[in-house]
């Protein structure tokens, strides 16, 4: 079914264009302009030659970003920590959702949502001086361990679970938030659909395969498109408040390397490459993502 | 239902593009916490052939006079904390009203900024870009953004004004302490005035809980033997106490919760110089092992905790402070803050400062404050450099401890002074004490190391003396526990192993040292935590020279000769 498309009129929607003005200024002005900056990356970029007469170096800071062993392992390592973020950030709001909304007690629905919301809300600088006390050796949770008998674990102080414990937080953190999201969508399912299924004798389990699911996957699918394009960002907040030096070589992400590189030691060139790569891939993973979900899922945005 | 779909898939939208920007804030990294600049210090003044005029300041003979009509002197600031009062502004407060009556300068700003973000640092950068005209005077910092600035060829350089106006005890002060000349020297010239911090101020001492002590019946360590036994004493009598408190998670030797002495002699992470004068990266000496292992050893006992690596130099402090801890290592100021707390938290507990312990090599060392923690910089084509040294000469008298100095009592009255019957008080001022206007000088030179003979400021008021009102100010406006610290680090004099690297990262360094010192903090971390074998040192040490090091090294050699003059 091919939407119609309205002949655009000026004469009447003139208007509407003026309003949008100002944005398209805006826009324009923060956002377009400055893109040129890009061209520091190419640069040895220096404040006092400008943009225009810093030294030409072509691409020898991506060389720099690629030709480093250590490098490609923070590489990996970012890969790693958001790939595991953004597979259980998309399944644990999904499933979260679906079974809070059989939750039939008004009451009691809204009260977990709060909860669950609450901590997408406190700033990692704070929640990473709590986890820190509560996932060390002698902290609240390790005595739990404890209590089972089962050894305790230095979450962040051992390389192989300074990871789990990133993406574990950071998925505890943010899943009520993509939880409201997925109720959002779940409330505009047409109630009809469940009156039908019910007289055709669907099971509350067949109604949720049959009706709720599908209802809401075209959702689903945009938040997972879009959260691809993170595909690079491992959370700066969340690593730089939790990593030590006994987890660098684990725990280290781009994010972090740049703040290093770009801030302590002046490097702008190098940093701007480094954002200008991660945009480049982002912009890559959209674009396919955004494909598969127009054709898989039938869903455009534009 | 298509189009309350549409209206709801744009929510989302929204919502994870919101999520996306606020989500890549940063927030700004705190190694800026030991930038307090360093008070007064020091003794007489040495007599000079200087002529002294009435308003206590002095400069070159029949140099500098007051102008009139005023002229103006543009500078910039990064408000850290504003506090004017009575009507006060940043244009017009006691310091500006100061220069206006005493020296026909008026001071405006030509940049007012917030301090956060690097937002200064950024400004210079963008004036820079785009040509805009810098202001008169600007204070930096940021040795890279020093560098850039020397580089652009749009700030003047200080030699001749300097030989010009510069006064007598000014000069002596600079001879003195000749090698913070090195961060503005490029090309033989001299592109700034660097302030001088003072050297022990800010020194790490051994801050003890002298009731644990009593209890265990000890003495205080004074080697790495003896604190053994007093941690392990400490360790039997309360088991479920951390002995002594460390902050591994960003160094192992900062302000807070460190373990500088243990090194000795061989300080990790500065540059120092070796027999033959060239400077060498402390960290891959190899005095370093030794240390390390013993660290391991410590933390094998059970003296550090077993998440001291996961600890920042906060709640490293907090876990003395709370009275779970019987020993940290720190800078004497923390007697101020944060240990004042303990004594309030924990009833009945007793902090006493100590000098440092000798490390595992039997040497006594630290790390040493910071030579400069700034330099003034100069517009190109400034031209009042007489009001910028006689200004400068007037407030360095408080570092001199100059009776005649106009700012002897303190900078501005009703801020950290007030009158009363004639006499300066320190303690009885409305809203409270504050130094938050000393930010807003047109210069502060810092200390004078070196310049006052006998026991420093900080041994005399200890000692009960209150002689001039230098003394007498310092006893008043400081809480004991600081001054008690600052005593300590003064009674181990020669120790320290100052960073003399005071140059903007070199080409390599810019390149290469984050990912060095990354493996720099793991294998030290590593090892003492037992993950690594004491022998991992010596394959970190290659790995640190084949990575960039000994390019690093080279560069950092060839500046400092570039520093040497003729």
């Amino acid at each position: 079914m091919e939407p119609i498309r309205a002949k655009w009129n000026w004469k009447t929607n003139w208007p509407l264009h003026f309003m949008l003005l100002p944005s398209v200024i805006l826009l324009f002005i923060y956002s377009y302009i400055p893109m040129f900056g890009i061209i520091i990356a190419f640069e040895n970029y220096k404040s006092y030659s400008g943009f225009v007469h810093s030294e030409w170096v072509g691409l020898d800071q991506f060389r720099l970003l690629f030709n480093d062993s250590r490098v490609t392992e923070i590489i990996g390592n970012t890969l790693f920590i958001s790939l595991g973020k953004m597979v259980l950030g998309w399944i644990v709001p999904l499933a979260f959702a679906l079974l809070l909304n059989e939750v039939r007690h008004m009451a009691i629905k809204r009260i977990i949502q709060s909860f669950v919301y609450l901590p997408y809300f406190i700033s990692w600088v704070i929640l990473g001086a709590i986890l820190t006390d509560m996932l060390s050796p002698s902290g609240i949770i390790n005595q739990g361990l404890k209590a089972l008998h089962i050894a305790p674990v230095f979450f962040l102080g051992d390389n192989d679970w300074f990871r789990i414990t990133l993406i574990g937080s950071d998925v505890w953190k943010e899943f009520g938030f993509g939880t409201i999201i997925y109720l959002a969508a779940l409330a505009g399912v047409n109630p009809a659909l469940y009156e039908a299924a019910e007289i055709d004798g669907a099971s509350r389990w067949r109604q949720t395969w049959a009706v709720t699911v599908p209802s809401i996957l075209p959702v689903s699918v945009i938040i997972a498109t879009l959260s691809l394009g993170n595909i690079l960002n491992g959370g700066f907040d969340q690593v730089y408040n939790l990593i030590n030096p006994l987890v660098s070589a684990k725990g280290e992400i781009i994010d972090t390397y740049v703040f290093d590189m770009g801030l302590r030691q002046g490097a702008f060139s190098f940093s701007t490459a480094v954002g200008l790569f991660k945009s480049v891939v982002s912009v890559i993973l959209i674009t396919i993502t955004y494909r598969m979900a127009a054709k898989f899922a039938n869903y455009r945005i534009f | 239902m298509r189009k309350s779909f549409k209206t709801l898939a744009l929510l989302v939208v929204a919502c994870v593009t919101f999520g996306l920007m606020s989500g890549c804030g940063g927030n700004g990294s705190n190694d800026g916490a030991v930038a307090n600049k360093s008070i007064n210090e020091g003794d007489e003044v040495q007599k000079s052939e200087t002529a002294k005029d009435d308003r206590g300041g002095q400069t070159v003979p029949g140099v500098f006079k007051k102008y009139d009509p005023p002229v103006e002197i543009s500078i910039s600031t990064a408000i850290k904390q504003e506090d004017f009062r009575n009507g006060d502004t940043l244009e017009n407060n006691p310091l500006t009203r100061w220069m206006l009556d005493n020296m026909g300068v008026k001071l405006s700003y030509k940049w007012v900024l917030a301090d956060q973000n690097d937002a200064f640092n950024t400004k210079v950068r963008l004036a820079l870009a785009s040509g805009d005209e810098l202001p008169d005077v600007m204070y930096i910092n940021d040795l890279v953004v020093m560098d850039e600035l020397i580089k652009s060829g749009k700030i003047e350089s200080v030699d001749e004004a300097y030989e010009k106006y510069a006064s007598e005890r000014t000069k002596q002060t600079f001879d003195k302490n000749a090698v913070v000349w090195n961060q503005v020297t490029s090309d033989g010239k001299r592109w700034g005035l660097p302030t001088i911090a003072d050297p022990v101020v800010g020194d790490v001492v051994m801050w003890v809980r002298q009731d644990w002590l009593d209890a265990v019946g000890m003495k205080a360590p004074t080697n790495v033997a003896e604190l053994d036994a007093v941690l392990a004493a400490f360790k039997k009598k309360f088991p479920d106490k951390t002995p002594l408190a460390v902050a591994g998670k960003s160094l192992l030797t900062w302000w807070m919760g460190d373990t500088q002495f243990m090194f000795g002699t061989s300080q990790p992470m500065t540059w120092n110089e070796d027999s033959s004068g060239k400077l060498q990266y402390g960290s891959i000496q190899p005095g370093i092992k030794g240390a390390l292992t013993k660290l391991n050893d410590f933390y094998n006992k059970g003296y550090m905790g077993k998440e001291f690596g996961t600890n920042d130099e906060m709640q490293a402090s907090s876990l003395f402070t709370s009275g779970n801890a019987g020993i940290i290592f720190g800078a004497g100021w923390m007697g101020g803050w944060p240990l004042n707390e303990t004594a309030k938290n924990v009833p009945g507990a007793v902090v006493k400062a100590y000098p440092l312990p000798s490390g595992a090599d039997g040497t006594v060392g630290r790390h040493g404050s910071k030579l400069s923690y700034g330099s003034y910089v100069f517009r190109k084509g400034f031209d009042h450099f007489d009001a910028i040294f006689y200004y400068w000469d007037t407030t360095l008298g408080r570092a001199l401890e100059d009776p005649n100095s106009p700012f002897a009592a303190g900078m501005a009255e009703g801020y950290d002074y007030v009158m009363k019957d004639g006499k300066p008080d320190w303690k009885d001022i409305p809203n409270g004490a504050s130094a938050a206007i000393q930010q807003f000088a047109l210069l502060d030179p810092g200390a004078a190391p070196g310049m006052i003979e006998g026991p420093a400021i900080y041994e005399r008021v200890a000692s009960g003396k209150k002689d001039n009102i230098y003394e007498q100010k310092l006893a008043e406006n400081t809480e004991p526990l600081v001054i008690e610290g600052n005593m300590a680090a003064y009674s181990q004099p020669g120790i320290d192993r100052t960073d003399l690297f005071n140059g903007a990262s070199t080409k390599t360094m810019t390149d290469k040292w984050s990912l060095l010192f990354k493996s720099e903090t793991e294998t030290f971390l590593k090892i003492i935590y037992g993950k690594a074998s004491p022998g991992e040192f010596d394959t970190f040490v290659e790995k640190w020279k084949e990575n960039g090091g000994e390019q690093i090294t080279k560069e950092v050699n060839d500046w400092y000769q570039s520093t040497k003059r003729g």
